[in-house]
């Protein structure tokens, strides 16, 4: 501190568009910095653009977390471990390669047997629902793509249904046999990545190599409807972006097609392989109970007994139109969970032809004006991604962009199970069992 | 937790295992081997090249009107409110005949996310998102394109996106 620095006169006229920064009550903003600045601002001691904002009656600060943040807590449980002899801490991650992304496990060890296990997350966070309160309704879809990025048809739909539910309009008919037909196929891309994904944690490396070739086949389909392979851009408010290009039927069961012939051939390769058998069945059992009480959605959810499927218990789309079983597998390890995915792809596989046989003609994209201003109101929508439940609730005060926009992703309460079901396991087995959990941290930190 | 980690077997069962490993890892050698007669699915880059689709979204370009060799573009702004990143910037400029032109027309492409959303909003069809996929280059500023590097000529098929005048099926399909 000192004299030495003082504040400059502002200028005006000088520069336009200067940002004027929030003054502190008492004292100056050199005197404190970091988070003791940040704790201030939730005090109430800065005046902040926006702090006089009339909305809905939510105080934004009232919920804020008082237990301090999960590093600190870390810290004390390294400590904690470090003065007990017979225990060790290893830390796997971020940049582990078959974490998924960038999962930090600290995990105390009692030889090669794990005694616990905290994940660590948040180092892919991007304010992803701050950017959907600033960006308007039709960025948010484009975003949207961004949250699970091997799913990204799922996210638009999602959020697609909520603002649906707040403008009061149907999609056409046809627009909803694209959606289910471009959400199964989504589904089976994504799929299809966890099964090489999971082969290679293992140390099976080929299974990689078919899977991939058989998602680019998908990722070709997607490109020929919406013009991009991985992130969309393609639902729209009462319908889709555009219709099926002409031929697109014949490319989808050409694809359909090719999945029938090779699912077999990944079943021989890995499936009902014994050494994979071994590393998977028995490894992190996940009770029914245990499963639902975490909040557990999709294959975690009925790898472990629960036949609990959004497309079945509250259908959307007009998914009660179509024949499919929910699959379910009762031991509630990572082999269940890896069946259940498996059998997972055959069942879209039926959905898809029968949505394609019964697509009906008409206008794919809706009569929704392009820029809209919903009524003020909240709404939860929510489907059945291909990690599990995705919900999404939007509060919109009629304004054209979302007063505030959650998330309910399923990969967060999936990593969240990975504190107590590698507990007992070896090293290795942490990597099956992050593997069958799925996630993907792009949903995970947001 | 230990009855996790030792697993207790006998000696008969570790042959069982051993056989059943090894006949799995004869079927997983017979796919491996069925793909020495498919054909390969890979492309030699950049001997072969892949061919997108002609709708494939890479980056919007300005449109050249053929007759008039002039862009269609009026500036009239609405691909600059519209953009959600906010990377476009547009100078506007009046000619003699008061018609406005976008004088310069900047585009950041290493933060346009190909969203595709500029070229849904024009009102002129001046933008197309054009199927180029090879944008290397040597420094960050040639990430930013002007007017000349984003004026194209859109020949033959135009894109399917949906457009304010008619049915986007008006241009025709590629077979």
């Amino acid at each position: 501190m000192g004299g030495a620095r003082t504040r400059p006169e502002p200028q005006t006229g000088a520069r336009e568009n200067v940002i004027e920064l929030p003054v502190l009550a008492e004292g100056s903003v050199e005197e404190i910095s970091g988070r003791t600045r940040q704790r201030a601002r939730f005090r109430g001691d800065f005046e902040y653009p926006g702090d006089d904002f009339e909305g809905p009656n939510v105080n934004r600060w009232q919920y804020l977390p008082q237990t301090p943040p999960v590093e600190d807590l870390l810290v004390e449980e390294v400590r904690e471990i470090e003065g007990n002899e017979r225990e060790m801490v290893m830390n796997m991650g971020p940049q582990h390669p078959s974490t998924h992304g960038v999962l930090r496990c600290v995990l105390g060890l009692r030889g090669e047997a794990i005694t616990r296990c905290r994940p660590d997350i948040g180092y892919l966070h991007r304010c992803h629902e701050k950017l959907n309160e600033l960006w308007s309704y039709q960025g948010t879809i484009a975003l949207s793509d961004r949250l699970d990025y091997l799913a990204a048809m799922t996210n638009e739909l999602a959020f697609v249904l909520a603002v649906e539910k707040l403008l009061e309009i149907e999609p056409t008919e046809r627009a909803d046999y694209i959606r289910v037909i471009c959400s199964e196929l989504q589904r089976i891309a994504s799929h299809l990545l966890f099964f090489g994904t999971t082969a290679l944690d293992l140390g099976a490396v080929t299974p990689f190599l078919h899977s991939f070739r058989e998602r680019e086949a998908v990722y070709d389909v997607f490109e020929y409807i919406s013009g991009a392979r991985l992130l969309y851009n393609y639902m729209r408010f009462g319908g889709v972006r555009t219709d099926f290009p002409p031929g697109t039927d014949k490319k989808i069961r050409e694809v359909l097609d090719l999945l029938e012939n090779r699912l077999p051939e990944y079943h021989d390769l890995l499936s009902y392989n014994p050494i994979f058998a071994v590393r998977t069945q028995g490894v992190g059992v996940l009770s029914r109970d245990d499963a639902i009480a975490w909040g557990a959605a999709g294959p975690v959810l009925r790898g472990s007994g629960v036949a609990y499927d959004l497309r079945k218990a509250d259908p959307y789309s007009g998914y009660e139109k179509f024949d499919f079983k929910v699959c379910v597998e009762e031991s509630g390890d990572v082999w269940a969970r890896f069946m259940v995915r498996m059998k997972e792809i055959e069942e879209s596989i039926k959905i898809i032809r029968q949505a394609l046989d019964g697509l009906p003609e008409g206008d794919a994209r809706g009569q929704v004006p392009r820029f809209i201003k919903p009524p003020p109101g909240e709404v939860y929508a929510r489907v059945e991604g291909p990690r599990g439940e995705l919900g999404c609730y939007v509060v919109s005060d009629g304004s054209d962009k979302p007063y505030r926009c959650h998330w309910r992703t399923p990969s967060f309460h999936h990593v969240s199970l990975l504190e107590f079901v590698p507990v007992g396991h070896l090293v290795a087995d942490v990597v099956a069992i992050i593997g069958s959990m799925d996630p993907v941290f792009g949903e995970v930190d947001k | 937790m230990e009855a996790a980690v030792t697993r207790n077997r006998s000696f008969r069962d570790f042959l069982i295992y051993l056989y059943r490993a090894a006949r799995a890892i004869v079927l997983g050698h017979a796919v491996t081997l069925k793909h020495l007669f498919r054909r390969p699915v890979t492309i030699r880059y950049p001997e072969e090249e892949y061919h997108a689709t002609p709708w494939h979204r890479t980056y919007p370009a300005l449109v050249i009107d053929e007759a008039t060799r002039e862009l269609k573009c009026t500036a009239c702004m609405s691909c600059e409110r519209a953009c959600p990143p906010g990377i476009i910037a547009i100078e506007r400029a009046q000619g003699e005949d008061k018609k406005t032109y976008p004088g310069e027309f900047w585009i950041d492409m290493l933060r346009c996310m190909e969203c595709g959303i500029c070229v849904e909003v024009c009102p002129f069809d001046a933008l197309e998102m054009v199927p180029e996929y090879k944008m290397t280059a040597y420094h960050p500023d040639d990430g930013i394109f002007d007017k000349e590097r984003l004026a194209v000529v859109v020949r033959g098929p135009k894109t399917p996106w949906p457009r304010r005048k008619g049915s986007y099926l008006e241009g025709g399909w590629p077979t």
